[in-house]
């Protein structure tokens, strides 16, 4: 059972979220934060929220705490091949356009959740003989997720939109219905802990020519997408691309990075070469 | 049914199980409490809690036992689940085996059983929880000690315990003490926690704060002033909540300042607790927050306006109809159902313009309770072509049969020939 959160609580607990992480919770979602937050609290023996709260903001645990809650909070849903055709048409015209004036293509997976977005690209390269040339990292707020991407194991929704030959293709079969993405495409992605408003650990990582940050911007709240997208296109090599779920236009943000449409999805392009 | 939903609980998908205790709890069938009982070990903490929540709120004559059985379980996991759902029901028989807790060599079996002997009426439970806050070795169980004694009755060891708690060398014992102390009503211990303002760690600083507006006193109430413009926006706000608890007409400019600082959360827990006042009070405050910069400010308090019962707020919400930024937000809003909220509507629709009218009839439409049906089919009784027009296509996809009759009468007789257009296409329909 859910512990109460009032309006007040509500207030300064999602303040405090989103002033560590970004996420945006609205008073509409105070039920579903109120629920997610209680079972944590729970588990360490809270019984109100707002004692958790000031947990979160004085305790020296506090820091690690909030990084325990964010596993919680983040959603992970994801599956392999979503929106195939950005997919198709970032590895079918994009990465090709790139390595026509260099030897090698960067990519980074700037939310890649539990891995399959950045493996499904890694797949696609692969069917293009692209991906020896490829340099890809892929990056997440939530450290649960990371083992679970690096492991590369996955059964059930993951698999859901696999054809049967994709599955014989990519994967290796394992008991109880669940699959271990092939060595060669675990061996070529790197994978570390990212957090999108505390940009430092990917600072040292250089420059993107394609960044892919599909279906995390619409759990922000319009400012913080706007700092979001600045620092991502900081991060992009002059010319380079970013991606953006279907849903997530970044044109009402006046972002200074142009749309492009190819092959029926919109990718925003950097100035440059 | 409910055997179906009992075979679920061994199903090997965590969700599966969570869900299987969230319906026997709804099922109510008492000859699943044993079979729950051997969930509480369950690997997934979600299974767990559900499985203890799905106990508490089926309870039988089993449950005693079956409890008092589990309280001696080895497994540290069956252990705490079994002490809180003895904390929860409270059997007399169940004293010695939460006194015993205090012992557990497991910190929060310790901390579930003081949880529990809070709310005993035996003077052992009270010693044992004295005992725990002054002697226990480990600070965090002496902590949750003093956190259970501000939820058991007042006596003089406990409150002795107490004000020792606030000179605590452990910042979350003088928290809890706080705490413990406000909800006690220790007006003695006013100076002591006044003391706490300046304390070096953030949460007892506000915890004093809080502490301070229970216990109503002048000085109290000066603290709590001087709190929320203390500069450290955790103190401000908490503050800020304090004097909602108290609800003085004196701090209303308090409030109002607090409402207009450049703080969107201090913002927002400011209309908050401005919201516990009297609607009369503080109208002007509610409609300037309905402008505020932020959406989540104005959000938050269309969702405070339209919990409120009585037409008043209703009426304020009507008013702001037009606001583009709002509408959605409001019309969603006043579809909830309080009391006064009907009557307000059909008074609002009365009188309403063009481009209100369809609004309010959208509320009443999608309220789908009988007596917002009334509302508009007597609406549709309205001298007004515009109440009628709105109102028209709202009573065609109703398609009760006073809706109909009224629609059928219309497509002849009404004077307005929009409305007889609708009315004779939801006759022909």
């Amino acid at each position: 059972m859910a512990l109460a959160l009032s309006a007040p609580v509500f207030a300064i607990t999602s303040q405090l979220i989103e002033d560590a992480t970004g996420l945006h919770y609205d008073i509409k979602d105070a039920d579903l934060l109120a629920e997610r937050l209680s079972r944590r609290a729970g588990e360490l023996g809270f019984d109100s929220l707002l004692d958790y709260y000031y947990f979160l903001r004085y305790d020296s645990g506090g820091a690690r705490e909030i990084e325990c809650l964010v596993d919680l909070l983040v959603v992970n849903e994801t599956y392999f091949f979503r929106e195939i055709d950005q997919l198709r048409a970032l590895v079918d015209v994009i990465v090709p356009r790139v390595l026509a004036r260099q030897p090698r293509v960067r990519i980074w997976c700037a939310a890649c959740s539990t891995g399959e977005e950045a493996y499904s690209l890694a797949m696609l390269l692969d069917e293009r003989a692209l991906l020896d040339r490829a340099d890809i990292e892929a990056s997440d707020i939530s450290a649960r997720v990371l083992p679970i991407a690096e492991g590369g194991v996955y059964a059930g929704r993951s698999l859901r939109a696999l054809l049967p030959a994709e599955r014989r293709r990519h994967f290796v079969e394992l008991n109880d219905g669940a699959v271990r993405v092939r060595d060669r495409f675990r061996n070529r992605i790197r994978w570390r802990r990212a957090n999108l408003l505390q940009p430092t650990p990917v600072d040292d990582a250089g420059r993107f020519d394609v960044i892919l940050c599909r279906n995390a911007l619409i759990y922000f709240r319009d400012e913080t997408v706007v700092k979001i997208v600045g620092w991502l296109a900081e991060r992009l090599s002059p010319g380079g691309y970013l991606l953006v779920g279907a849903s997530e236009s970044l044109l009402r943000y006046g972002t200074a990075l142009a749309c492009e449409e190819h092959g029926g999805s919109f990718f925003y392009r950097k100035a440059g070469p | 049914m409910s055997g179906a939903v009992i075979e679920c609980l061994s199903d090997p998908d965590p969700g599966v199980r969570a869900l299987a205790c969230d319906a026997l709890a709804r099922i109510g069938d008492t000859a699943a409490v044993p079979r729950l009982f051997g969930l509480l070990g369950d690997a997934d903490a979600q299974v767990m809690q559900r499985t203890v929540a799905a106990i508490q709120s089926l309870g039988c004559a089993d449950t005693e036992g079956l409890a008092l059985r589990a309280a001696r379980s080895s497994e540290v996991r069956v252990r705490r689940a079994a002490l809180r759902i003895l904390a929860y029901f409270g059997y007399p028989s169940s004293v010695d085996t939460l006194l015993g807790a205090i012992g557990d060599a497991d910190d929060r079996a310790r901390e579930v059983a003081m949880a529990g002997l809070a709310y005993i009426d035996d003077p052992r439970a009270i010693d044992a929880l004295v005992g725990a806050a002054t002697e226990q070795a480990s600070t965090r169980t002496r902590a949750a000690a003093v956190r259970s004694l501000g939820r058991a009755r007042a006596s003089a060891p406990a409150l002795a315990a107490l004000r020792a708690g606030l000179n605590d060398s452990d910042e979350w014992i003088r928290y809890f003490a706080c705490q413990a102390l406000g909800r006690l009503k220790d007006e003695g211990a006013a100076e002591a926690i006044a003391a706490l303002l300046d304390d070096s760690a953030g949460q007892v600083r506000v915890a004093a704060v809080e502490t301070l507006a229970l216990l109503h006193g002048a000085s109290a109430m000066d603290a709590l002033h001087r709190a929320a413009a203390a500069g450290d926006p955790d103190v401000e706000r908490a503050a800020l909540v304090g004097l909602g608890h108290v609800k003085d007409e004196a701090s209303l400019p308090v409030l109002r300042q607090a409402l207009l600082g450049s703080d969107p959360a201090t913002r927002l827990v400011a209309i908050s607790t401005l919201a516990e006042y009297a609607l009369s009070l503080v109208d002007k405050d509610m409609v300037l927050a309905l402008s505020d910069p932020d959406a989540g400010v104005r959000t938050a308090t269309i969702a405070l306006l339209a919990g409120r019962t009585g037409v008043d707020a209703t009426r304020l919400m009507i008013a702001h109809l037009t606001d583009p930024r709002l509408q959605a937000a409001l019309v969603d809003a006043m579809t909830k159902p309080v009391d006064g909220r009907v009557e307000a509507l059909a008074q609002g629709l009365a009188t309403a313009t063009a481009d209100t009218a369809p609004l309010i009839v959208s509320v009443l439409a999608r309220m789908h309770t009988r007596e917002a049906t009334l509302a508009l089919e007597e609406a549709f009784a309205s001298t007004h072509a515009t109440v009628r027009r709105a109102v028209a296509p709202a009573l065609a996809t109703m398609r009760t049969s006073s809706s109909r009759a009224l629609l059928s009468r219309a497509a002849s007789d009404d004077p307005d020939e929009r409305v007889r257009e609708i009315g004779a296409a939801a006759a022909e329909r």
